[in-house]
């Protein structure tokens, strides 16, 4: 093994030794430990992880309160990522080859809050872009960066810690007296600082927060435990004056509790104090609700301990040892951060040392609850899980209110429907009445058939014009019979039809013609017809009217030889037949008009009812 | 001359009259210690926002403010935090006046336990707190003189004794209110340089102000 790694001389003698530092070499398939050493190390991490399962499953076991499983999901969550980060943090020992650079990409390349941290920041960047300021401030970062890299396994946390406290000091003098930050107002120095503080401490967290080799990890476990000890301690056991039944002043115990337990989420050690004060914030916030004043110091740290206790967040030393660490000394030591937090570290402290004593209470009633012999009457939980089901109620309660609310709205609107339903064919009805009432248009019809009447009635008076043309025609037809020849007839065809076409254009003169026509069969049954059926058919006529001309004509001239021959009456129905058998075949032959069929059964119907009785066939039709 | 800003919020960035004034902005620290409900917070509300038993919406909490006050050429700003009265959290007391460059030791003259309380703050902050704190001595509720338990001679001797500042104060009245903490401030060191290492943070510089550019170790003129 050792003639395989000569060559590459990357390695020192110094890496082939143990990295527990005995002497002995190492071996890479033992993490770069010895075998006896490796040994130790295997037996150190599975005592851990049996440690940390145990204590999950405590904490599921825990759980029966419906109000804080959120909380306790979110902790489990947070516990898992703890392990996960360990065992990162042990990969990354082993692999201890890499360069600097290396490991600088893979902070960067799995970190997502870094470019958080740019973008939220941007426009502090864009301000000093393209600036001997934004240069030097790379600079600075870099070389920060680097030098932490460096010393990460060589010095301890403290040391570290005060390495970074002395680049925010050199970085603010700098700032104070390098010519590049000449033009940079106060205020985005401040920022800058601010930024410098961010990047590198969300770049480095896997480094810096709670580093394997520190004892933050037992601690956390530790207070974790304490806080799980001491879940029987109420608002009351505290002196602290929380009206722990009001709703309002519940959502903002739960929103405090939230941002306490954001803390462990976020990154930045001013983030993390940026969650503490918002933690506070909302403690006065509540306070002020409880108490009906601005709140003192008085009431302000039994509710901080309170929250605390109730919120039992997880790694809570790694993360105040962190803020201590490497936040900015001069933001942590003024400021409302600063109070809130110092506030913070005294709840701990006050929860780590706490005793009978400070509870007030006899020492034998303490032990009583913390060995859980006892478990107190009224303790917050059960204040909660009371409130939380009171909450519920409430909250069906209106629900059911609204659903109520909807139903009626719903019967309302169907029983204006059924209004409407009842009164619509009503209105119909009334509407149909009015019309009928209004269209006596109807009745006129029948009025009609008076003057129809009256045309029959005036027969005898209306026949005598009719009678001339006839009598003109039949003069006229002699004429045609006597010359016999086909170029007359043809004309005296068109005469002939020409009336007919007339007839067809205005309605009016048909409406003379069936009283005028009465007796003669032909122009009766036309009268009868709609005036758009006769239009139809003139048109039928029009189109058709040369390729039917010669049979017209044959027939017209049988017609015309029956005129001649036999009496008046008769020759009217002939050529209705004639017509009957000229539509046949146009039905026959032109199948593209659809409405000839139907003319020429109302035609035959009308021709057999004025067979029958023209009058009343005539009124029928109306 | 001395002027009291009466600038009613807490501000990051001081404010001056005008710049009429030119010097320097330091800011402190200063914390209350006493026995709870002897009015700690009522006499920073009245000292910070002008208010007693009337308060603002805005006012959410006592336990954290600022004040302002104008000095000659120096801008003292008041970062003032409140403790916890209660004896159970006595301990805790360190905590908060680590790296306090002023300290206000209030008792009740109506209460003898809280007076004998503020004499044991005071020893604490003798012996535990940065050697250059400026304690002092504030005997509260002074509008309550007819029932009166401490007497004003008793406090001033131990006062006198200790190398205290001591006034009797009413929040109620307003009465030394403004005074006390403009003693202090008179009293507390300007020099810029003192401590100033980092963590103990004393009199730190935050801004400087146009006209004095340049650093200057000793702003006391």
């Amino acid at each position: 093994m050792y003639s395989i790694k000569t060559p590459t001389l990357r390695i020192d003698e110094a890496d082939l030794k143990c990295k527990n530092g005995c002497g002995y070499f190492g071996n890479e398939e033992w993490q770069g430990y010895c075998s006896k050493c490796h040994r130790e190390h295997l037996q150190k991490q599975r005592a851990q992880r049996e440690h940390a399962r145990i204590h999950e499953s405590d904490s599921s076991s825990k759980t029966t309160v419906h109000g804080f499983y959120k909380f306790e999901e979110k902790k489990r969550q947070q516990e898992k990522k703890t392990k996960l980060l360990k065992l990162s943090v042990f990969r990354k020992t082993a692999t201890k080859t890499q360069g600097f650079s290396e490991i600088w990409q893979e902070l960067v390349k799995d970190n997502p809050e870094l470019d958080k941290v740019k973008s939220e920041t941007r426009d502090l960047l864009v301000q000093i872009a393209k600036t001997p300021a934004e240069k030097d401030v790379r600079k600075c970062i870099h070389s920060f960066v680097n030098n932490i890299l460096q010393m990460k396994d060589i010095k301890s946390v403290e040391e570290l810690s005060e390495l970074t406290q002395n680049f925010y000091q050199v970085f603010a003098k700098r700032m104070e007296n390098s010519p590049n930050y000449a033009d940079v107002s106060p205020e985005t120095k401040d920022r800058l600082l601010d930024y410098i503080e961010r990047y590198t401490m969300t770049l480095l967290y896997r480094i810096l927060f709670c580093p394997p080799s520190t004892t933050d990890e037992d601690k956390d476990l530790a207070i974790q435990n304490r806080i799980r000890q001491l879940n029987w301690v109420s608002g009351k056991n505290l002196e602290c004056r929380i009206h722990e039944t009001s709703s309002d002043v519940r959502e903002l115990v739960y929103t405090s509790i939230t941002d306490l337990l954001n803390m462990d989420s976020v990154k930045a050690p001013q983030e993390k104090l940026a969650c503490v004060v918002h933690c506070c914030r909302n403690i006065f916030v509540l306070l002020q609700q409880s108490v009906g004043g601005p709140a003192s110091a008085d009431e302000f740290l039994p509710a901080l301990i309170f929250i605390v206790l109730k919120a039992n967040p997880a790694r809570l030393k790694s993360n105040i040892n962190f803020i201590t660490r490497f936040c900015n000394a001069s933001r942590l030591m003024t400021g409302e951060g600063g109070y809130y937090f110092t506030n913070l570290c005294c709840a701990v402290s006050f929860i780590e040392n706490l005793t009978a004593e400070s509870l007030n209470m006899p020492q034998k009633d303490f032990d009583a609850y913390m060995s859980g012999a006892r478990v107190p009457a009224s303790t917050w939980e059960s204040a909660l899980t009371m409130c939380e089901s009171i909450h519920l109620m409430c909250e069906h309660i209106t629900l059911l209110d609204e659903l109520k609310a909807k139903n009626l709205e719903i019967i309302a609107e169907s029983d204006e429907l059924k209004k409407k339903m009842q009164q619509f064919p009503e209105k119909v009805e009334a509407e149909v009445d009015a019309a009928i009432t209004r269209t006596p248009l109807i009745i006129t019809p029948s009025q009609r058939i008076p003057t129809n009447l009256d045309c029959v009635d005036a027969e005898s008076y209306q026949l005598p014009p009719p009678i001339i043309p006839q009598v003109q025609n039949i003069d006229i037809y002699p004429q045609t019979l006597n010359d016999e020849t086909n170029e007359t007839l043809t004309s005296h065809v068109g005469d002939y039809n020409g009336p007919s076409i007339e007839d067809c254009i205005t309605p009016s003169p048909t409406f003379d013609f069936p009283a005028f026509d009465s007796d003669g069969g032909l122009h009766g049954s036309k009268g009868d017809d709609d005036t758009s059926l006769i239009s139809l058919d003139t048109q039928c006529d029009l189109t058709a009217e040369e390729s039917y001309l010669q049979d017209r004509d044959a027939s017209d001239s049988l017609l015309d030889e029956s005129q001649a021959s036999g009496t008046n009456l008769p020759s009217p129905l002939k050529p209705v037949c004639s017509l009957r058998e000229d539509y046949h075949g146009f039905s026959i032959q032109g199948s593209n008009i659809p409405t000839i069929p139907c003319n020429t059964g109302d035609l035959s119907h009308n021709t057999s009812d004025l067979e029958a009785d023209n009058y009343s066939g005539y009124f029928h039709n109306i | 001359m001395v002027v009291i800003m009466v600038t009613m919020a807490s501000r990051s960035t001081a404010q001056r009259p005008n710049g009429s004034t030119q010097g320097k902005i330091c800011q402190f620290k200063l914390v209350l210690l006493g026995e709870s409900a002897v009015g700690k917070s009522s006499l920073v509300l009245r000292f910070v926002k002008g208010q007693f038993h009337e308060y603002q919406e805005s006012t959410i909490g006592a336990a954290f403010l600022t004040q302002t006050v104008c000095l000659d050429d120096t801008t003292v700003k008041f970062e003032i935090w409140d403790t916890a009265g209660q004896e159970r959290y006595h301990s805790l007391a360190p905590m908060y006046y680590r790296g306090a460059q002023a300290a206000i030791v209030v008792y009740d003259i109506t209460n003898q336990d809280t007076f004998v309380r503020a004499t044991t703050w005071v020893k604490e902050l003798q012996r535990q707190a940065s050697p250059n704190i400026v304690i002092a001595l504030a005997g509260n509720k002074s509008d309550l003189g007819n029932k009166r338990v401490v007497e004003f001679d008793e406090a001033q001797t131990y006062a006198d004794e200790n190398g205290l500042l001591f006034m009797e104060t009413s929040a109620k009245t307003a009465m030394n209110v403004n005074d006390i903490f403009l003693a202090i401030a008179k009293k507390l060191p300007k020099n810029e340089q003192t401590g100033s290492a980092g963590t103990s943070g004393q009199g730190r510089r935050l801004v400087e102000v146009e006209g004095q550019k340049t650093t200057t170790s000793n702003c006391c003129k």
